[in-house]
């Protein structure tokens, strides 16, 4: 479970994250919307421990990010939006690097490595050297190595995007699967029917701060819309809402 | 621990399966230790030959010489060649080293006991850097001194004189350099630099791949996230271009031990460089790699490319060459001054070489504690300018 308490976040006169509160709850897929330069990102990156915030607390798993860091990460898987591989190392060396960071060794780091392999269908490339992969195939890499210490608070940034049809549809299953094994999941992304489809809570951000809260059906009625996308559109304060926030990026 | 470990490994399995890398990190030291290695007693055996080679010296006028001053010059193999051209112009372009013109009436004047001259036309720089110009300088004079002497001599007999009366003292001139000295000339010049250099280029590659590299495949971030902490991940990171930068360097000074040793006898004419000076620069060498590591993650740590962090990083290797080529020249006054990183180590290692072997053990002391007191405060920078916040934003 993820718990994020009026976070803040300030460069110079921006104010790129103004008191943020929302809570991912396991066993549920948490949407974070927003148009660009929103702050999701800022979010995201506090959540996982690579900003500090100015003011407020994030909490993984009952583990404060600022007081005990090391302890709160350990907990959280995090596909970020740096999807980097080490073109030089297979897959199978990548997921083991990470591994070891979370503690598995010998039998059981081969079996949890085995296991991302297999659930992400990486058998015919987990030994090949990443270098000159497709996006998608990078794609597994990056989900890969989040989720190789099978964390229960998984956090992804966009992580559908840029994927084939496939991919997209893969990437789909398998976070409704993290839902279903009890998990909490965190995850942003620009695709408004994604967001509907998968989601069940959403919160959507606008200037930095958290405008509206809830399942989908409850945003599109508290908008009185026909969709998400429409109800989005009106909780961002309209077109002129939208550009607004992505001048303020 | 073992997350120091982990990246450490992967790092050196990441680094060692990029070719161009290890060509880089691996291949370039190693030759150059080698053409050192082979240079080395090379030239300080030419520099012994040359001394001990005959001399042919295009003279004109040389009808003019004398039987008794060509003799003696003889006795110090020296041949005076006949030469009707424009010596000034033979030996201003080089192809000549020296000339040497014997004015009309020369042996008449010495046999008339009046005083007599020569003129000898000199180019220093014929023959290049290493050709030396011309050699005999030294000899020319020995022997025109033992030619004024004998003449001298014969003069005060001839008058029932004691010729001993015209020398009160008598020098007697003993050149002591062992064939280890001889071959430390070179090295002391030539040892330092490679010293720099090969630190520098092994450590190059691997600093920026885990700094910059990282930054600019957008793997970072993923390490980030992971329960490592910031500590760790730079010890990692320093450990592993610590390894990358000191075998190659290691094999580059065996390869210069082994190539001084392995050479002919009739090639190195005895210039064998002594172990001690290669274990004097192992031993400085490898806290030097040390600092040399840390000091190009220091540079390249907020870079946003690879290439921004090779440029940014190539101006240390001139840092460091500056204070080697003064340790060539400006011998430390004192034991503290082996303190100061890079000249200290080049500096005693300058010094081991030209001593043949011998070094005083509180400057070695002085000069690995300089070097490590640098890695120190160079780590504290490097953890400073690793501030999570600043280098994602710099990415």
């Amino acid at each position: 479970m993820i718990e994020v308490h009026n976070l803040q976040k300030h460069y110079k006169d921006v104010r790129a994250v103004d008191g943020v509160s929302f809570t991912c709850r396991d066993g549920q897929i948490t949407g974070l919307l927003g148009p660009n330069g929103a702050g999701k990102t800022t979010t995201l990156r506090m959540i996982a421990g690579l900003i500090r915030p100015q003011q407020g607390t994030v909490t993984i798993d009952g583990k404060d990010i600022l007081r005990e860091p090391e302890a709160a990460r350990a907990a959280l898987g995090v596909q970020g939006d740096m999807s980097g591989v080490y073109p030089r190392l297979t897959p199978r060396e990548q997921f083991r690097y990470y591994g070891r960071f979370y503690g598995l060794r010998g039998r059981a780091l081969e079996d949890r490595v085995n296991t991302v392999i297999h659930e992400l269908q990486m058998e015919d490339i987990a030994d090949r050297r990443a270098e000159g992969f497709s996006r998608g195939q990078r794609q597994k890499i990056v989900l890969g190595r989040a989720l190789v210490h099978n964390p229960r608070t998984i956090l992804l940034d966009e992580p559908t995007n840029g994927l084939d049809v496939m991919s997209v549809r893969e990437t789909r299953e398998m976070i409704r699967r993290f839902r279903d094994q009890g998990r909490s999941v965190l995850f942003s992304t620009h695709y408004m029917d994604e967001a509907e489809r998968l989601c069940d809570v959403i919160a959507i951000i606008v200037r930095g701060k958290i405008v509206a809260q809830g399942t989908p059906a409850e945003l599109i009625a508290q908008t009185g819309k026909a969709n998400l996308e429409d109800a989005f559109v009106a909780l961002a304060g309209g077109r002129d809402g939208l550009l607004r926030s992505q001048d303020a990026a | 621990m073992n997350n120091i470990l982990n990246i450490w490994r992967k790092e050196l399995m990441d680094s060692l399966r990029d070719r161009k890398a290890l060509t880089q990190a691996l291949l370039t030291p190693l030759i150059i230790g080698v053409f050192y290695a082979v240079m080395n007693p090379l030239l300080s055996a030419s520099i012994g030959e040359r001394a001990r080679a005959p001399i042919t010296i295009p003279t004109q006028g040389i009808e003019h010489a004398g039987a008794a001053f060509t003799a003696v010059l003889e006795q110090f193999d020296i041949t005076l060649e006949p030469y009707d051209g424009d010596l000034s112009a033979l030996v201003a372009s080089g192809e000549a080293g020296a000339g040497l013109i014997i004015p009309p009436g020369f042996a008449e004047n010495i046999d008339g006991e009046q005083q007599t001259g020569l003129m000898l036309l000199t180019n220093a720089t014929s023959g290049g850097l290493f050709g030396g110009g011309f050699a005999g300088g030294e000899r020319l004079d020995l022997a025109i001194s033992a030619f004024n002497a004998q003449t001298s001599a014969n003069r005060v007999s001839e008058r029932e004189l004691d010729p001993a009366l015209l020398t009160p003292i008598s020098l007697e001139v003993e050149n002591l350099a062992t064939d280890e000295q001889r071959a430390g000339v070179f090295a002391s010049f030539t040892l330092p630099l490679l010293l720099i250099i090969v630190v520098f280029i092994g450590g190059l590659f691997i600093a920026i791949d885990v700094t910059a590299g990282e930054k600019e495949r957008g793997t970072l971030e993923a390490l980030l996230v992971t329960p490592a902490t910031d500590n760790q991940i730079l010890i990692g990171k320093v450990l592993a271009v610590f390894t990358l930068s000191v075998v190659p360097f290691i094999l580059t000074l065996v390869a210069f031990w082994a190539g001084n040793n392995l050479l002919p006898e009739s090639v190195s004419q005895g210039a064998r460089l002594p172990l001690s000076v290669i274990l004097v620069a192992l031993i400085t060498g490898v806290p030097l790699s040390l600092f040399m590591g840390i000091i190009l993650m220091v540079i390249s740590v907020r870079t946003k490319t690879f290439k921004d962090a090779q440029s940014a990083a190539s101006s240390l290797n001139l840092a460091g060459l500056v204070p080697a080529f003064a340790a060539a020249f400006v011998q430390p006054q004192n034991v503290l001054a082996y303190l100061i990183p890079f000249y200290g180590p080049a500096a005693l290692v300058s010094q081991t070489a030209i001593s043949g072997g011998v070094f005083p053990a509180d400057a070695l002391i002085a000069s690995i504690a300089g070097s490590l007191i640098a890695a120190a405060v160079a780590f504290v920078v490097l953890r400073q300018r690793f501030d999570r916040e600043k280098l994602l934003f710099a990415a």
